[in-house]
């Protein structure tokens, strides 16, 4: 009778001890395969991603290495550590896209993957998320420019008006 | 004289002739009493009493603009918090407080607002505090809104706001996994199909990711003698296992081989979103390579070489 209630006492324990133990993490992406980023050559902007670990007791440490995209992004740091129950740890990419840029979308890829204890056994088993995304360029709208062209036009026929007035005064 | 009498006799005519009008109409049963030969009367007094219809639909004013996108949160429910204005021009007394509806959906999948606090804002406006609660495995993308509310005759409002808010993508797992391991009995060289004895890793969907799980695998180099390896193309993996020819080592069937060292495959194992997502990854050695006899292993090379189960 001892020795039953001595294992049901450890195993609760150690069921406790399993479900203290579970820990998640995860990467928030604002674009993924199916939701690529739309931007203008000549244009520069912030991307970021999120590092969560809102369940368990453990701070998470995940290294980020840029697979594709390089040309035109980049990574301010490769390691990031976020802590426990925190879902505000930024991972920011900047993309800086030329006005010459060739090409008319460009595939972005990041793999981020947990910085890993080692466990022994034939095989360390870690756990990654790859990040991956199309940029699609457009040209930028030429409506500054038009503002500008008829602004211009209003005030050539404004000068214009004026020195006809101030024309036919004097003559007058 | 004359004309003075006759315009007193027209005046007194006129107020004569308005009284006797004021009181056929005043009192109803006037007329009939005269006509009526038995001389009662031949109705009784009613109580009347209107009710005018409200002419008016209601309309739902807001929300009527998207809304930033959303972010998931791991395991958990995240709110969407919006503002439902409802007018209805015939006065908030005629809005149905209880017929209101909001939904957001994405393809079948629909999740119903709690709205409460219905606060008057003028004499047609009324607003309502509404909320969703967002699951962490919900879809990821574009949700659209739906609201609508009836009023006193069952007219109904509505209004449809295409991509409300987007659902953000949350590529989540538990870590570590579980086991974080493998291990496989002693192996002879020119062995096929010999099973992890430790399997499977339980991979369990924190997010919302819906896709394929991804294993980077390396090659694993003895621990004695560097320079020995087993490649990681000798693996495979499946998420079932049994039968005559092991499900996990049964390439392009049941089961699919890992790449060389360092390059990423996709398993074909669905990371199941969802209350209960959870994946299993059985291993395979296909083809024990004939090298010598000591232990292999990836941590020979360093903890940067251990193999990765991935989202994406």
């Amino acid at each position: 009778m001892k020795n039953k209630l001595y294992f049901a006492i450890c195993a609760v324990f150690l069921a406790v001890a399993l479900v203290a133990s579970i820990s998640a993490a995860g990467i928030v992406s604002p674009y993924w395969k199916d939701y690529p980023l739309t931007m203008n050559y000549g244009e520069t902007k912030i991307v970021n991603f999120e590092l969560q670990n809102m369940v368990g007791d453990k701070d998470i440490t995940v290294e980020v290495v840029l697979k594709q995209g390089g040309d035109i992004a980049s990574l301010e740091k490769t390691t990031y550590t976020a802590k426990v129950h925190t879902s505000d740890t930024v991972i920011p990419l900047t993309i800086v896209v030329p006005e010459d840029y060739s090409k008319s979308f460009q595939k972005i890829e990041m793999d981020v993957k947990t910085v890993n204890e080692d466990t022994g056994g034939m095989v360390t088993l870690g756990t990654g998320w790859t990040t991956s995304f199309n940029v699609i360029f457009e040209e930028q709208e030429s409506g500054t420019s038009f503002t500008w062209i008829v602004l211009g036009l209003i005030l050539v026929v404004l000068i214009l008006g004026i020195v006809i007035f101030v024309l036919i005064r004097r003559r007058r | 004289m004359c004309f003075m009498k006759r315009g007193i006799s027209v005046k007194l005519f006129s107020l004569s002739l308005i009284i006797l009008l004021s009181i056929c109409f005043v009192s109803a049963g006037f007329l009939d009493n005269i006509f009526n030969p038995s001389g009662k009367a031949s109705s009784d007094t009613q109580d009347v009493s209107v009710s005018v219809a409200g002419t008016h639909i209601p309309s739902i004013d807001e929300p009527s603009a998207s809304i930033a996108a959303v972010t998931p949160s791991e395991n958990n429910t995240v709110a969407v918090d919006f503002t439902v204005v409802v007018t209805d021009l015939d006065g908030v007394a005629n809005i149905v407080d209880s017929t209101l509806l909001a939904q957001v959906s994405r393809g079948a999948t629909m999740r119903t607002a709690t709205c409460i606090n219905p606060t008057d804002i003028d004499a047609d406006s009324r607003s309502y505090d509404c909320s969703i609660d967002m699951n962490y495995y919900d879809e990821a993308g574009n949700w659209d809104l739906y609201v609508e509310v009836e009023d006193q005759e069952t007219k109904v409002g509505s209004v449809n706001l295409l991509a409300y808010f987007t659902y953000n993508l949350l590529a989540a797992m538990e870590v570590p996994l579980s086991p974080s391991n493998l291990i496989w009995d002693t192996l002879t060289p020119g062995a096929i199909n010999q099973n992890s004895t430790n399997d499977p890793t339980v991979v369990t969907n924190m997010g919302n990711y819906a896709g394929t799980i991804t294993l980077t695998a390396y090659d694993l180099e003895g621990e004695t003698t560097a320079g020995e390896f087993i490649p990681a193309s000798d693996f495979s993996v499946g998420s079932t296992t049994g039968g005559a020819t092991p499900a996990e080592c049964d390439v392009g069937v049941t089961a699919v081989a890992l790449g060389g060292d360092g390059n990423p495959v996709d398993t074909l194992i669905n990371a199941n979103p969802g209350p209960v997502g959870v994946a299993n990854i059985y291993y395979c050695i296909t083809s024990v390579p004939f090298v010598s006899s000591q232990v292999y292993s990836t941590s020979t090379r360093g903890p940067a070489y251990a193999w990765v189960v991935s989202y994406g």
